[in-house]
């Protein structure tokens, strides 16, 4: 009874002296990790194409500390109004003690997602982001930070807008001003395609245009293009696409 | 018969007294060290008055079980004390640490940390020191001289 004692009083001794130095060894472990140079980002290339914008930074980890780092994840969500419309991950499984970790963080997001998202293609509003990071120290002990922040958004088509439709019978053209500004980071590169409907869902005219905008630079462009007149309706729906993107639609009654 | 009870128990009352007086400089000690301790950490934690006093029933606890075990010292009761310890701390950490997930929100940040693993160490070794109690007990009762 008395040496199962005195080895109960050893072990509970050892399970005290790692349940203290552990946390104390991790902590020293964090701050050498934190040390500058050995976490960083390199520059984001960002670029504009087939509809869709992408951004890839490049980072890398270098696990300067006594244990192996696991389970990092970085996840960033961006969303209007209460409601979550994208969300991008990167996820680093394992970084040994004494390596470095080179990765990148990929961000993809097609005109088609953001036009399907109240509005964002026409108007400047402010994009709530969140970001979460964690990580996984010796296996044992995790930490996460998460926050939210809100940052403007920069319309690419912003303010756009047709303010006069005419329509000649006698030589049949429906004539137009497409007008918006581009407050976007990047240049607007691609066709712009606008389409006439009748209230019977059939196209009955369109225009295709190929446009090239500077970033924060006014577009006005004047349209005149045929119709079928025998398919004209009471109300006709006027459609504007760039690169196959739906980004504005709007009623027009014949006159 | 009455008189001779009373003198049983004056005698067992002084006989008491060092005891007790020894107990009560040791968990004064103890506080000291804990006052210590906690005025060290009160301005770090001074914006989490939660916190703050899960520590204070922490220090009560301890001083609580300090002075019961050394004044039942030499009688069962003290094993007792000991086992219950063991638990209080088992049910205490995992209360005070949300089962080894702490949330702190601030500057707009929430930062997390989470030692499901550590915490299973501590009650282990919580678990451990009340078999330890239990055991010595049992040997402190067969050892002891029967009536």
């Amino acid at each position: 009874m008395r040496q199962t004692i005195k080895a109960l009083g050893w072990a509970i001794r050892f399970l005290w002296i790692i349940v203290l130095l552990l946390p104390v060894s991790v902590a020293f472990s964090l701050w050498k990790l934190a040390e500058p140079g050995n976490i960083g980002i390199r520059e984001p290339e960002v670029a504009f194409s087939g509809g869709a914008f992408s951004l890839s930074a490049p980072f890398y980890i270098n696990n300067t500390g006594f244990y192996d780092l696991s389970d990092a994840n970085l996840t960033i969500s961006i969303g209007h109004e209460n409601e979550v419309f994208k969300t991008f991950s990167s996820f680093v499984p394992h970084v040994p003690a004494g390596t470095t970790w080179n990765s990148s963080y990929q961000v993809s997001l097609a005109l088609q997602e953001v036009a399907s998202s109240m509005g964002l293609l026409t108007n400047d509003t402010d994009l709530v982001l969140g970001m979460s990071a964690s990580f996984r120290v010796a296996y044992v002990i995790a930490f996460g930070v998460s926050t939210n922040f809100s940052q403007p958004w920069k319309a690419p088509f912003h303010n756009l807008t047709i303010p006069e439709v005419g329509y000649d019978s006698s030589t049949r053209k429906i004539s137009m001003i497409a007008s918006f500004e581009n407050h976007a980071n990047f240049p607007l590169e691609g066709e712009f395609l606008l389409e006439v409907y009748n209230n019977r869902s059939r196209r009955i005219g369109y225009f295709m245009h190929y446009i090239n905008v500077a970033s924060d630079a006014p577009y006005s462009g004047s349209y005149e293009f045929e119709v079928d007149e025998f398919q004209l309706t009471d109300n006709e729906v006027i459609r504007l696409s760039f690169d196959g993107v739906k980004i504005y639609e709007t009623e027009w009654i014949p006159g | 018969m009455a008189r001779l009870d009373e003198d049983g128990l004056k005698r067992t009352f002084i006989k008491s007294i060092p005891r007790i007086l020894r107990a009560a400089l040791i968990t004064a000690i103890v506080g000291l060290v804990l006052l210590v301790f906690w005025l060290a950490i009160s301005g770090i934690f001074a914006k989490y008055p939660e916190y703050l006093a899960l520590f204070a029933a922490l220090i009560g606890a301890i001083l609580f079980f300090t002075f019961s075990i050394r004044v039942t010292d030499g009688t069962i009761f003290k094993y007792g004390f000991i086992v219950a310890r063991s638990f209080f701390l088992v049910f205490f950490i995992a209360y005070a640490t949300n089962s080894g997930v702490l949330s702190i929100v601030d500057m707009g940040f929430q930062f997390t940390m989470e030692f499901i693993p550590i915490l299973g160490l501590m009650i282990l070794a919580c678990l451990l020191g009340a078999a330890k109690g239990l055991l010595e007990a049992v040997e402190f009762a067969s050892e002891s001289p029967k009536d």
